[in-house]
């Protein structure tokens, strides 16, 4: 495809090509077989004088791309900042993260990111109002995936084998005298979080908590996370979590969808 | 992006360096540009954001789409996956990588944990090696992510390795941004928590850069001694590594790095 208003055929076009052109030919020459070169290797390389391959060199020398080591150079760690685009799409650091502070901010709850493991769920980000003092609640690393709101999501995003699979070697354990432990039960109620679009549990995963969640989708609809508001039973009505809460979480999972591609 | 206009301003007051090829620098200006969450963009977004005329971007990307780094749809510019070709040059170039690679692959095996390696540039501490359970790192996810030296682990150990010129410099410029409820924003206090860690050989920080996220650190010394590089171990569970658990990882990190 053509460029807009593409100007072709001058000279300093022409010179503007081939000094990038060369100073990323320079970055790209190194690997197993040439872990540094000289000036002189250099110019042999790229079949130019010695004069232009210095140019090149030198800027990226004060670029910071290139390090020298007496008469050789070597590529600096920040050639990583020109493939971090690729690199750093840490959805972890760049959407999940900021996401929990965004939902704490706005409800003063919980707000947990958590993707499969097994058939746990484990947390990859989490905002935690700032006067919480106990440490017990609300704050497990890996919880079993079958009682809890944030797991029901994540299994509801599987498809039919994995889920079948999945509930056959389950071997549920109460974590509280409110965890559903009949696996027919169990598999129902995932199938109608799949259907429904968000999963709400009072006190299964934990006594005198409860916890809506939403799948987080990549753009061709794969569930990739969840996201939930988890709150003391005594602080949020049921209707506000599967009303309003739930209507931010949806609100936070479409933001982040149109950026996990 | 104050950061690429900054770049942009040294090159323009050094302009009379007849060495240095504008060219060059602009094209790399334009890759660094894209983002993970900006991998698409009109010519008009890229002016404004590397601060550059039109006509000079469109140049660059007409190269880059030349040598296959940039792909164009009519409206929008990609950078395209071939641009992981230089993190492949680095990271099969570098002998610290060749050798810091295969301790964090082995640490995260044991632990079942995250393992980290990074540098000093600048004022930020940046990923040059990493592992996570369960993650493909054959591509290099998670290289050149950068994170404030002075309220992570990694980089409190790094700025610890400066020499004390260096190291008066780096307060200096510090202008310490509170990332999380619990930095330490208050430059003595992070002098005090510099001499601690080259006292003690090691960097522990708890939230400080992301909520949720601890972190234990030790630095990587060449043979003349001096830090070249900062190895941890991190984890996003939300609790302390209490001092017993400190005393753990360090016993692991030290081992595989001296292995």
């Amino acid at each position: 495809m053509a460029l807009p208003a593409q100007e072709t055929g001058d000279a300093d076009h022409a010179n503007h090509l081939a000094a990038l052109t060369r100073g990323l030919a320079i970055l790209t020459a190194f690997g197993p077989d040439r872990t540094q070169s000289t000036l002189s290797e250099f110019a042999r390389l790229l079949d130019l004088p010695k004069g232009t391959v210095r140019r090149s060199l030198y800027t990226l020398v004060q670029l910071g791309y290139l390090e020298t080591r007496d008469r050789y150079f070597v590529l600096a760690p920040k050639v990583l900042q020109l493939t971090k685009s690729y690199l750093t799409a840490d959805p972890i650091a760049a959407l999940y993260q900021p996401a929990s502070e965004r939902v704490l901010a706005e409800v003063g709850s919980f707000c947990t990111v958590a993707v499969l493991s097994g058939d746990d769920i484990m947390m990859v980000a989490r905002a935690v109002p700032t006067n919480w003092l106990s440490t017990n609640y609300g704050s497990e690393y890996r919880v079993p995936a079958f009682c809890s709101a944030l797991g029901r999501v994540l299994l509801a995003g599987l498809s039919d084998a994995d889920l079948a699979s999945f509930i056959e070697r389950l071997d549920p354990v109460a974590l509280t005298p409110h965890t559903v432990t009949t696996k027919t039960t169990i598999h129902a109620a995932i199938l109608s979080v799949r259907r429904d679009g968000y999963c709400f549990i009072d006190q299964e995963a934990e006594l005198g908590f409860r916890s809506v969640a939403v799948p987080v989708k990549r753009y061709n609809g794969t569930t990739v996370a969840a996201i939930n508001i988890g709150a003391r039973v005594e602080a949020v009505p049921q209707a506000t979590m599967t009303g309003i809460y739930r209507d931010i979480l949806s609100r936070e999972a479409s933001l982040m969808q149109r950026q996990l591609t | 992006m104050p950061r690429l206009r900054g770049i942009d301003a040294d090159r323009r007051a050094s302009q009379h360096d007849a060495d240095f090829s504008e060219a060059l620098s602009r094209g790399l200006t334009i890759i660094g540009a894209f983002e993970a969450n900006r991998l698409q963009m009109t010519l008009g977004d890229l002016s404004k954001l590397v601060d550059l005329p039109r006509a000079t971007v469109r140049r660059s990307l007409h190269t880059l789409m030349h040598l296959g780094y940039v792909s164009f749809d009519g409206r929008l510019f990609t950078l395209t996956p071939n641009i992981l070709r230089l993190a492949t040059a680095y990271r099969s170039s570098s002998p610290l990588i060749a050798r810091l690679q295969p301790i964090c692959d082995r640490i995260s095996r044991q632990i079942e944990g995250l393992c980290s390696a990074a540098v000093l540039d600048d004022q930020d501490t940046m990923m040059i090696a990493r592992a996570a359970p369960g993650q493909v790192t054959s591509i290099g996810m998670g290289l050149g992510y950068r994170v404030p030296a002075f309220c992570s682990a990694l980089g409190r150990v790094l700025i610890a390795g400066l020499d004390d010129a260096q190291l008066a410099d780096f307060f200096e410029r510090l202008d310490p941004v509170r990332q999380t409820v619990h930095t330490v924003v208050d430059k003595v206090a992070l002098r005090e928590a510099i001499g601690i860690v080259r006292a003690q050989d090691f960097a522990y920080v708890s939230e400080e850069s992301v909520l949720g996220f601890q972190s234990i650190a030790i630095p990587v010394r060449d043979h003349q001694q001096r830090t070249i590089a900062a190895l941890n171990i991190g984890h996003n569970i939300g609790k302390n590594i209490d001092q017993r658990m400190q005393s753990f990882y360090l016993g692991i990190l030290r081992e595989h790095l001296a292995a």
